[in-house]
């Protein structure tokens, strides 16, 4: 393997190692009620509502097949899991569908 | 998630399986299809488990593949993982209280803290997540990670093999991510931040693009929810 990747690996994850261990190295000032309750309550669901609003963004410049499958996918994904409540199901169901629309556009 | 995942009869291999699985659907389609683009770029196949192994960061290691295939050296391309990871230093807030001490259970998981096993470790019901013992979270962090090598060394190995018509795989990702939230906005204060959170993403993405705007719109989303919360929890 070439040193330019070995030694990007390396320093990938020395700064990615370095995000990650923060909290446990300083987090203990950090601790209080209201802090708590934001981090371990209100923080994760916000955090989840941004990544899928980026990972959904440039949908709007996919073309048609693209945007008709992930649109598709995620009613699916919605749907089960509000019928079924099953992680597996849900995220399944979506991505297949999502696959099949894609594979299948022409013929559709 | 039901609370028959979290039997407490069970091995604590197999309650972290159970909390894994969904994390297991979603990383090994992305980790192919990652490890595939790795090759495709002309990179050396073996690079993209190692980056699996030692960086495990998925969008850090997509951008690394490209940037690696234009020409940028080493160290921008650590700097720009920093700022894109930077976001994972709120996720070990969640779970400082559930470590007395060092060791290296805690180490690992602090390593291997991802967006994908915050999110499943954080939406665990409150009285689930109180029966867990701390052995839980680096089971799953580890699971979690094995799946995410796994993904990566199998798309290297097939390559170019993959027909160009296989799409739609990556959806597995925005899917979880779905599935997680519908799970944590089960009370009114949680719908709430979440709500207000992806409008103030949405407003970041309108007016910034999305392109290395993650992190500061991210804080901006934080923020917003914090003031929030202050506001409510005021007399």
């Amino acid at each position: 393997m070439s040193a330019t990747v070995v030694l990007t690996a390396m320093l990938m994850a020395l700064a990615t190692a370095s995000a990650r261990l923060l909290p446990f190295l300083i987090g203990d000032r950090l601790n209080s009620p209201a802090l708590r309750r934001l981090f371990a309550e209100l923080f994760p669901p916000a955090v989840l509502a941004v990544l899928i609003v980026f990972l959904g963004w440039g949908i709007g410049t996919e073309p048609p097949p693209v945007q008709t499958a992930q649109a598709l996918g995620a009613a699916v994904t919605v749907a089960a899991h509000l019928a079924i409540r099953n992680l597996l199901v849900s995220v399944g169901s979506g991505t297949a569908v999502c696959m099949a629309v894609q594979a299948l556009w022409p013929h559709l | 998630m039901t609370d028959t995942t979290f039997d407490q009869d069970a091995s604590p291999w197999r309650r972290a399986f159970v909390l894994s699985v969904p994390i297991l659907v979603g990383y090994v389609p992305i980790g192919i299809a990652f490890g595939v683009l790795w090759v495709q770029q002309g990179l050396e196949p073996l690079g993209a488990p190692l980056l699996g192994l030692v960086v495990y960061a998925g969008a850090s290691q997509f951008m690394a593949a490209g940037m690696l295939a234009a020409g940028q050296g080493p160290v921008e391309i650590a700097l720009a993982t920093f700022v894109l990871n930077a976001r994972h230093a709120i996720y070990g807030l969640a779970f400082l209280d559930r470590f007395r001490s060092w060791s290296a259970a805690k180490a690992y998981f602090a390593f291997a803290l991802t967006d994908e096993t915050y999110a499943v470790l954080a939406a665990m019901p409150p009285e689930a997540a109180a029966r867990q013992d701390d052995g839980i979270l680096w089971r799953v962090a580890l699971l979690n990670q094995g799946y995410w090598v796994i993904g990566c060394a199998a798309g290297a190995a097939v390559g170019g093999l993959v027909p160009a018509a296989v799409r739609g795989l990556d959806f597995a990702l925005t899917a979880l991510f779905i599935v997680l939230l519908l799970e944590q906005v089960r009370s009114r204060p949680k719908a709430s931040a979440a709500l207000l959170a992806g409008a103030v993403a949405a407003a970041g993405a309108w007016l910034f693009g999305t392109a290395g705007t993650l992190l500061p719109v991210l804080a901006a989303a934080l923020a917003a929810v914090a003031i929030l919360d202050r506001r409510r929890a005021a007399p």
